[in-house]
């Protein structure tokens, strides 16, 4: 009573870019030896990385903490270093009973192995015994709404069944606390909202939940508190009504570009983002009865054969309005080194209200740069004292005497 | 706060001693059954004859060994078939072992980079599936002794399990240190598959003991150095039964159970020294798993 279930106090975590023990040339470990022999340290180029700075919460036991911030904010390591993947640079870290983690689910799935062999084998790796497995087994099988292929190899089955099913694994799990990463991006509408019910249910049976999410309406549904990390450190940690509205008043497009930091070595990396409202000017508040442009500027380090890009829009409840796809109208890019400023112009059909825009650049095998939480903006104007439409087409009617 | 089992705790990994690594695999033995199990499904799914392969492969060793040795070389080794296998499958089980740990946390690459379980639960199951491989394989040997109706040792098939916990334990300490030294350093899976061709020659499988143990008179104990061949003595010792047949030296004369005690003993002994350092060398390196792989 009144006992924390997670502790953490002054947990920092440091990465060095560019220094593998495995990885690295033979030529840079040359570079490194003699750098060290002549007791000079690298320098200049941001060489180390602090992933997480300085970072101290409490949750008490049975309480739900929600976690917030772009990409890079230092979310996963913090989940990292809480379920013993990764250790801290400095800090301690407590937490009391057993911890389960729902991070990326399924990996511990193996495609010739049937889908009771996977239950079974991966809630083994997840800390489950036999017993208490198979005491949960039609309970798992029943969520995960697959029971009929439970005895055919999961390489058969669809990537929505797949994650079904691993996600029904890890969310039986019967664990003090929960830490759960952005688990719920997956599966169609009403699959995450089962998910989002289970996580509810297990807040209510009195466990611990950490929950990371880029879905604000989620966190503001299960989380009371939440805690925003902004490059690594404590940007705000309290009532999350208050965190998620500095969340979304700081992420607010500015009347300007917002430029992303530079991350070397990456293949392709995001420079800004801006919001052009119908006059071509960048605006962070936007008229929902005026088109306006999303320009995204980016640069390509290395060859990309089939460069395709994608802006996403969505409501704050974390509803997909818009996925627009550059591959969608016009064949996909030659991917060449170099600059590019891309626009996207949007005819007035969304409803007022906020919105989250999210950047996805990538090719058909694999995705480059996904940033989420790119920016907030806001449409205003008259709701026409219709708020809760999504699209305002102003569609033709024809109407005829008959 | 008090400091029981749930009480939370301040936990770096390097502060855990060989003892709490143990208790935390204890804890996870269903794990490393399961992924024993695992193994062994997989190897064999879509596969007509399934487990059959397990026991072929010393059936086809023997063929090729028997030609190449009896055949053309006349090596003069009587019921050489016993006396290979008595070797061969004490050998396969270590080098499987091996070769399979040494891969077993690169490997695994996406189950270590997200969930947490003690890591060492890898290369001990590669250890268990060479194990559950070397038991099919037995039961080769066991159909050729019914075959020539070949009388093994009674007393010293005793020592059979003994020399079995021993080699295990040898195998287990390399396959913990190798698996985590791969993390790091990635030819360790192409240097150990050389190291392992030379270590099967150096071991007293296809040939036999006497002929390098003669060579060497007193000091014919810088041979038994190699861990593997005390086991491999005492399995041939157990099974094939015959020191000088036909007046061939094949294994060590005038020794008794005592001896092969004594020298399974100085395996066991040295295996657990191995095995702490080897869980030590693990629980240094563990740390940057995730970044490194």
């Amino acid at each position: 009573m009144g006992r924390n279930a997670i502790e953490v106090e002054h947990l920092s975590k440091r990465y060095v870019l560019g220094q593998h023990h495995g990885g690295g040339s033979l030529r840079e470990a040359a570079g490194n030896a003699a750098a060290r022999l002549t007791r000079r340290r690298p320098t200049g180029g941001p060489e180390e990385v602090w992933s997480l700075k300085d970072v101290s919460l409490q949750v008490p036991e049975g309480g739900a903490l929600g976690v917030i911030g772009r990409n890079g904010a230092g979310k996963s390591t913090l989940l990292k270093i809480l379920t013993r993947i990764t250790e801290p640079t400095s800090g301690v870290t407590r937490t009391r009973g057993r911890v389960g983690a729902l991070l990326e689910v399924g990996t511990g799935f193996h495609p010739e192995l049937t889908g009771s062999e996977n239950v079974y084998l991966n809630g083994a790796v997840l800390g489950m015994s036999r017993q208490e497995t198979a005491r949960r087994f039609d309970e798992i099988v029943d969520f995960s709404g697959v029971e009929r292929f439970m005895d055919t190899p999961v390489k058969r089955y669809s990537s929505g069944m797949y994650l079904r099913l691993a996600f029904a694994v890890a969310a039986h799990l019967e664990a003090d606390v929960m830490l759960v990463d952005e688990v719920l991006a997956v599966g169609d509408a009403e699959f995450q909202r089962k998910c989002l019910g289970k996580m509810a249910d297990v807040e209510r049976s009195g466990r611990t939940v950490l929950f990371v999410s880029h879905n604000l309406d989620a966190i503001a549904r299960l989380c009371p508190t939440t805690l925003w990390l902004d490059q690594g450190r404590v940007q705000a940690l309290g009532d999350t009504k208050e965190v998620l509205d500095a969340y979304i008043t700081a992420g607010l497009l500015p009347d300007s570009r917002r430029t992303f930091a530079d991350r070397p070595g990456e293949t392709v990396a995001l420079s800004s983002v801006a919001l052009l409202d119908a006059r071509g000017q960048p605006s962070g508040l936007l008229r929902r009865d005026e088109p306006f442009t999303i320009e995204v500027r980016f640069v390509v380090r290395e060859h990309v054969p089939g460069l395709d890009l994608s802006v996403v829009v969505q409501t704050l409840p974390g509803l997909r309005v818009l996925d627009e796809a550059w591959s969608d109208s016009a064949p996909p890019h030659r991917g060449e080194p170099g600059e590019y400023v891309a626009t996207l112009r949007v005819p007035p059909v969304l409803a007022v209200g906020e919105y989250t825009l999210g950047l996805w650049i990538g090719s058909a095998y694999e995705t480059l740069v996904w940033e989420a939480d790119a920016g907030f903006f806001r449409l205003d104007g008259s709701t026409m004292e219709r708020p809760d439409r999504l699209v305002h087409l102003s569609l033709s009617w024809a109407v005829q005497a008959c | 706060m008090n400091r029981t089992e749930t009480a939370p705790r301040p936990r770096r990994s390097t502060e855990k001693s060989v003892l709490d690594r143990m208790s935390g695999l204890w804890r996870y033995r269903e794990l490393l059954v399961g992924l024993v199990r695992k193994e062994l499904k997989v190897k064999y799914k879509g596969s007509a004859v399934g487990f059959l392969w397990s026991m072929l492969n010393p059936a086809l060793y023997l063929v090729v060994f028997y030609f190449a040795f009896q055949v053309v070389l006349r090596n003069r080794i009587p019921n050489f078939a016993i006396y290979l296998l008595s070797g061969l499958l004490v050998w396969n089980l270590f080098s499987t072992a091996l070769a399979g740990a040494t891969r077993a946390v690169v490997g695994n690459a996406a189950i270590v980079k997200k969930v947490s379980f003690p890591r060492e639960v890898l290369p001990l199951a590669s250890v268990g599936a060479a194990f559950v491989h070397f038991l099919l394989q037995s039961v080769v040997l066991l159909g050729a002794l019914a075959l020539f109706r070949y009388p093994p040792s009674p007393t010293f098939l005793l020592l059979v399990p003994v020399a079995l916990v021993s080699l295990l334990l040898f195998t287990s300490a390399l396959a913990v240190a190798l698996s985590a030294v791969n993390v790091y350093a990635r030819d360790t899976e192409h240097l150990i598959e050389l190291v392992l061709l030379a270590w099967f020659w150096a071991t007293p499988i296809v040939y036999q003991y006497r002929l390098v143990a003669d060579q060497l008179g007193e000091a014919s104990w810088v041979y038994r150095l190699n861990p593997v061949t005390p086991v491999v003595l005492t399995f041939q010792r157990a099974i094939y039964n015959r020191i000088e047949p036909s007046g061939l030296a094949i294994l060590p004369a005038g020794k008794g159970v005592a001896w092969y005690l004594g020298q399974l003993g100085a395996v066991a002994a040295f295996s657990l020294v191995v095995l702490s350092l080897a869980f030590r060398l693990f629980g240094r390196l563990e740390g940057n798993f995730a970044e490194e792989l």
